[in-house]
Formats: C-alpha cells, structure tokens, sequence
C-alpha cells in the first residue's frame, strides 16, 4: 500500500503563482487578532519519523491511517535523522518502526541508526495563521476597536508546540497559544473582564503506549492524560480535530453547541486508558476533572467564559470498529460523555465571588460517527460523518432562570467530503453541511422579535474550502522545518441561532496562511 | 402413512439417480463456506424493524388542574395508558468469540432512531368539558448488551442478550382549561435493562442477517412537565416497556481471512 508521500507530477503547478500573490497578499496586511484555537502538522513530527507532512496527513491536521498509528503509539514512533528521544535505547524505536513497517502505513521507515550517532532536536514546533475577514454584513459591533466592522486582517493564534516523544515509550502534544484580543464591544464591561487574557495553554495530549500480544490478540495499549475531550481521538470526526480547522474569530458563529464540542477545552484535566485490539477496534474510557477557578486563570484561560465546574467527575467514553483493506478504510463508532456542571454563580464577578452554583445541570451526550478513506494513486478521498445528541437536564439553570425549560436536547450533525489531489503542490477541496438543532427556549436563546416566541438553537448551512498545501509528499525545501498551507474558506448560513432573517449576514468569506516551523 | 410414502419416494429418486460416476465430479471439491465461517471477531451494521411500547401516565389531569387551580385541588387520580409504537432504525457494533466449539459470547452496543409515538385524551373534570391531549414519544434507543449464542448450524447462531438500554421520551400535554391555552413538555433519558434473542444467518464469509426480539424494561419515573407560556411546573409518573422485533444485516471483519 502506498503511503501517499511519493513525488508526482505537478498538474497545478500554475496553483504556486496564485498561491504565492494570495499569500504575499495577506502578509502584506498582516496584524492581530483571534481565531479559533487550531491544529498542526508539526515539523517536529517529521523530524522525528523521517517521514514528509503526508505521510501523517491529507489536509492538516486531517489524519492518514499512517497519522492514527502515530498518535495511537503515543507519538514516539522514530525513524527520523534525528534521534527520538534524549534518553532512547534503540531497542525501543526500531521495534516500533518494524511494527509500523508489518502495517505497511509508511511507505518508508528508515533504518534508524544507532542513537548515539544521531543528533537530538528537542521537537519543539511553531504554527502562526494569518487570515482576512469578511462577512456579509459588518459583525464586528461597535466599538470595534481595535478592528473594523469588516474586511479585517489579523493574525493569530500563534502557537509554541512540544510534538513528539520524551521516552520509548512517551510521547507528548503540547500547545501554548497568543490569541489576539477581542474587540471593545466583546467586553462585558463588568469585572469579570479581568479575567481575559491573551496567553494561555491549549491542546495538550500526552501520553504513554506500549504494544503487546495476548493470545490470538494483538494489542496496542497506553494512557492519555489530556485537557481536552477528544482531543486524544484518532479520527477527525470528533471535535477537538473536525472541520472546519481554522475559522475566523471576528466572524458570528451559532451561538450553541453541545458540551463535547469544546466548551471545556483547556478547562479540564483527564486521565484514560485507551487500546487498539488487532488494529481494529479501539476502545478508550477517560475520566475528566475541572480545574479549579484559580488554575485557570493561571494557565489563561477566562474562568468566566466556561459554563461551570464540574460536580465530581465526568466520564468519556469511545468506541470505534476500523475495518480497512486494500486502499480503504472504514471507521463506524460512538464516543460521549456526562457532565454534572455547577453554573457559575456570579459570572460577572460584580459580588467578588468565584463560586458556583449548589445545583448543577447534567448533560449526558452521545456521539456517532464514521469515516470512510480512500487513499488513491495521486489523491485521497475522504467522507466523514458525526452526530451529537446532548440531552439537558437543566436544574441550576431553570432554577436561576437561566432556562426556560427544566429539560432540552440539543444536536449537533457534520456531514463532510474532503478530496486531497497531488503530493507535493496539494490542493484540498473540503464540503461540509453542518445543522444544528434543539428545543426553544427563551431564556436561553432569546424570543423572535417578530412572533413573540421563544427561539431555538437552530442554525444551518454550508461551508466550502479549497486549500493548498506546497508541501505534503516529498521532502521538499524546508523540510522538515517548515510547512504551510493557504486556505480559502467559505461558510454559507441558511439558518442562524434559530432564525433564517438576516441568517445570511453572517456567510462568512476567510482567506488564511497557515505556516508551521 | 405419509411417512413411508415420503421414504418410498426417498428411495426411488436416489436408485433413479444411479450411480455417481468419477467423471461427474469436479477436480477438487470446492471447501464449504459453512466449513469456513468462524464467529470470532467483531461486526458492524445495521437494523430495521418495528417497536411496540406501553405507557401508563399518572396523572395528567392533576398536573393541569392543580397548575391551575392549586395544588390539591384535584381529586382522585387519572393514568393515561398510551401504546405508542412506530419503527425503528439504525446500528450495531460488536464483537464475539467462538469457544468449546460451538459457543459463542460477544457484547453489541446498538442504536436506534426511532418514530415511536402515540396519544390518548384525558378529561378534566374541573374545566368540564375541557380534555388534555397527551401524546409520547420515544425517538432514540440504545443499549450495550453481553451476547451469549450457539451454533446450531455450521452458519447460523441462536442468541440471547442482554444488558443495560437508554431511551430518550418526550412527552407533551396540551389543551385548554377554562378557556386558557396550555402546553406541558417533559423530556428525559431514561435507563432500564433489556433482554433478547434470535437467530443470525451467516450468509457469506463476511456478511450475516439476523432476526431478533428485544424486550425493554424501563420501569417507573417521576417525570417533570414544564409550560413556559404559563410559567407552569409539574410532574407525571410513566411506567414504561417497549418490544422491538427487528432484522439486521451485519458486516464481519476480524475472522475469515482478515
């Protein structure tokens, strides 16, 4: 099987020249703001496997199944001119890079040389995205300073990494991000605005795996501490790593989504035990934590912007059957979680008070997904799907009338096909059709100004996206120090945050430079 | 009688047959697929089939009079018996393993859609004339279930299982008292357990079809109605089970050569 990293030839070649003008474009205008934490395909991974930014990826950071196993063996996987580890015997990488090499996901696998000989590189890695904004209608509120109402350039996040391995047998996913402040009208003007910050951690995955045969079971097996459910998954279908994977900050987006979908993200502390039985069926159960309303505050992240904390601890759970033959590959799974969470009892801070509420709201959601990969001669073709049903029990919120109802549901639904042509000189053309649905609710989603009733939670629509990627087979100028990707985006809202009047005010045009060093 | 008649006609087709000659047979006989087909290793796919619930509803009169008129204003008490029943679809994924030679456990986790509902009026007989609309509805199943089969053939299993199933209900009551507009809705995640059996007929080295009974208890719940509109908040009791008879097709990965 082809592991998708070898030279082809170049029919878009013309795509550099546009390429190039867009990208000189944007950096001519390039400054700062914030934009939606996003995802890598890390240098430091390629140095440390030897392998090109394909092997690993179709799209950054749209996974391989080369890309599932590296993750899936806790990111120490070596094979690289460098040496993997600053303590590795190599003992350890060679057997991890024969079993990579049985499964036949990298096209090639050095023959690692003895570690001593190799030069060690901390695999520390840098990511910046510079993008251009502009909605339909202007949806930066006055005061906008210090931005426009519309048409801004900016940049940011920019991101530090610790991608790769520590030990044989460790391996880590580390991300500390600059995101750029939020306009004057984003401010609450209350006290709690004390808490934003510009600084903060962000997606953090570390973790230990080892393999192991019991038997007619072949077993790859490890632990997962991470800040961020379902940011360990192996598949881009879940939402720590979905689509879109970079988005405008400046831009309206629905206002709801269910809990999974990152409104813990960096506010959580969790410890699991994951493995994959006969490269087949992945099962993971991980318990999660919130930290603490001063632990937050300290690695960045507003407090105030989170729903709560959680009441004990909140249980993940994933399970996932990935058949894959020839070329194909196939993954059907669930994955969910429950959550006991205490509002905050004066988000505002006016009172002074950090505490939360005696009585919690419980979310218990459910997940389903699949994927289909088809990995062609000079392409890759990929089809995802996710469901998410997120029940509601609100008893802090219908008690403090923050809801008008003691009970919601609220789902969330992607439907996806992404079509990776070339090698080098890639270009990425992704469809997306997104809903999300639920129950009314005044209190929480407002009353139509119109009709006098109460809004839901529904918004719809479409996004598009054509990417190009310079380098993604072979290893090419600047690698592996150096990698990008243009993307040119757009997002079409049939309805928004429960109305279709003015929805397309918001279709959203974002031209972005990606670039990671 | 019908016996020896039947044997007779056994006996005659085999001598009419005669013998089977070296040259009636192929080169090399081709292996079974029964003779192939193992159980071990896990499964995806999907079912579709129909579900029949029972509902008792205590009390949904009481739950409007008494929003409107004070609590313990109602007396006696009202349960609505619904029978909503529809169709369900959806997925299973599972694994198995084959043992002693002919036994089989596995767990399956399935999920299911599902167009459950039906309705029932209820009088209420402190706004005489007035009624109550109750209506139910059951609009997702799931369960994670131990499987315990045999082969009784080379290619089908008979099976029971069971475990743990969630249900996720809705339920709406709606008229008007006295003249006055009113809409409770309660939802809930409800748990309870289910067992089941069937058969699964392995058709081809990968794939099988199954033919199953699924019975669901779920047992009693307080569960809350709120009406936003008139700012009302109450509750009904609901004892439920649900039957499901469904067919599944199932896509074999893990044995048989993977």
């Amino acid at each position: 099987m082809r592991g998708g990293c070898g030279r082809f030839n170049r029919p878009f070649g013309a795509c550099r020249l546009i390429a190039a003008s867009i990208c000189f474009a944007v950096l001519v205008g390039c400054f700062t703001i914030g934009f939606a934490p996003s995802a890598n395909a890390l240098p430091s991974f390629a140095r440390q496997t030897g392998q090109p930014c394909g092997a690993c990826h179709t799209d950054f950071p749209a996974l391989t199944p080369y890309g599932r196993r590296f993750k899936l063996l806790g990111y120490t996987a070596g094979g690289g001119e460098f040496r993997t580890t600053p303590f590795s015997s190599n003992t350890g990488a060679a057997a991890r890079a024969e079993l990579d090499k049985l499964r036949g996901y990298a096209k090639t696998m050095d023959t690692p040389a003895s570690s001593g000989e190799r030069e060690y590189v901390p695999p520390v890695s840098m990511m910046a995205i510079v993008g251009y904004t502009h909605t339909q209608a202007p949806t930066v509120a006055p005061p906008t300073d210090p931005y426009m109402a519309n048409d801004n350039v900016v940049l940011s996040p920019f991101s530090g990494f610790w991608g790769g391995a520590i030990t044989n047998n460790i391996g880590a996913f580390a991300q500390v991000t600059y995101s750029a402040p939020d306009p004057l009208s984003a401010l609450s003007g209350t006290p709690a605005d004390q808490f934003k910050h510009t600084w903060s951690w962000d997606n953090a995955d570390v973790r230990f795996a080892q393999t192991a045969s019991i038997g007619a079971l072949d077993l790859v097996y490890g632990i997962t501490a991470n800040n961020n459910p379902t940011v360990q998954d192996l598949w881009n279908t879940t939402p720590a790593w979905s689509f879109p994977y970079a988005v405008s900050s400046l831009a309206g987006t629905p206002a709801a989504s269910t809990m999974i979908e990152g409104a813990f993200a960096a506010r959580v502390g969790g410890v699991g035990a994951y493995t994959m039985i006969n490269d087949l069926l992945y099962l993971e159960l991980t318990a999660y934590r919130t930290l603490a309303f001063n632990q937050q505050n300290s690695l960045g992240m507003n407090p105030f912007d989170g729903p709560g904390l959680f009441g004990g601890t909140a249980p993940y759970w994933r399970v996932a059957l990935e058949p894959h033959w020839g070329r194909h590959s196939l993954m059907v799974g669930t994955f969910g979680m429950y959550l006991d969470v205490h509002p905050w009892l004066d988000p505002s801070f006016v009172t002074g008070t950090t505490a939360a509420l005696p009585q919690s709201d419980k979310f218990t959601d459910v997940g389903f997904d699949t994927q289909y990969q088809y990995q062609g001669d000079n392409y890759w073709l990929t089809l995802r799907g996710s469901y998410i049903r997120e029940f509601q029990r609100l008893d802090a919120s219908f008690g403090d009338f923050a809801a008008a109802n003691p009970t919601n549901l609220l789902n969330s639904m992607k439907l996806q096909a992404s079509f990776a042509y070339g090698s080098d000189n890639r270009i990425v053309f992704t469809g997306q059709y997104f809903d999300i649905w639920g129950s009314s609710d005044a209190n929480l989603y407002g009353v139509d100004i119109s009709t006098g009733n109460a809004l839901t939670p529904n918004s719809n629509g479409w996004t598009a996206e054509i990417a190009y990627i310079p380098f993604g087979a072979s290893k090419a100028i600047g690698w592996p120090w150096f990698n990008a990707r243009i993307g040119l985006q757009y997002t079409c809202y049939n309805q928004f945050n429960g109305t279709s009047v003015g929805a397309h005010d918001n279709n959203t045009l974002f031209l972005h430079l990606w670039v990671a060093m | 009688m019908r016996k020896l008649i039947l044997a007779d006609l056994a006996a005659l087709a085999v001598t009419l047959s005669g013998p089977v000659v070296a040259a009636d047979l192929p080169l090399k006989a081709e292996t079974p697929f029964v003779a192939r087909f193992t159980w071990s290793g896990c499964y995806l796919g999907g079912h579709l089939g129909g579900a029949f619930a029972h509902k008792d509803i205590t009390d949904p009169a009481q739950l409007v009079q008494d929003s409107f008129l004070g609590a313990g204003s109602t007396v006696g008490v009202t349960t609505a018996s619904l029978a909503p029943d529809g169709v369900v679809i959806g997925g299973q994924i599972g694994c198995n393993y084959q043992f002693a030679p002919a036994w089989v456990v596995g767990i399956e986790g399935a999920a299911s859609g599902s167009t459950m509902k039906g309705s029932t009026n209820v009088a209420l007989p402190l706004g005489n004339p007035d009624t109550a609309l109750v209506q139910a509805k059951t609009d997702f199943l799931t369960s994670v279930t131990a499987r315990f089969g045999y082969v009784a053939l080379d290619n089908v299993l008979l099976f029971a299982r069971g475990g743990v199933a969630m249900a996720a209900d809705r339920y709406d009551v709606t008229g008007s008292f006295t003249g006055t507009p009113f809409g409770f809705e309660g939802l809930e995640n409800r748990f309870g357990w289910i067992v089941g059996g069937g058969l699964e007929w392995a058709f081809s080295p990968h794939w099988s079809a199954s033919i199953e009974y699924d019975y669901y208890q779920f047992g009693n719940r307080t569960i809350t109605m709120s009406d936003p509109t008139n700012v009302f908040l109450g509750s009904v009791d609901v004892r439920q089970n649900i039957q499901i008879i469904k067919a599944g097709l199932n896509f074999h990965v893990g044995a048989n050569g993977w």
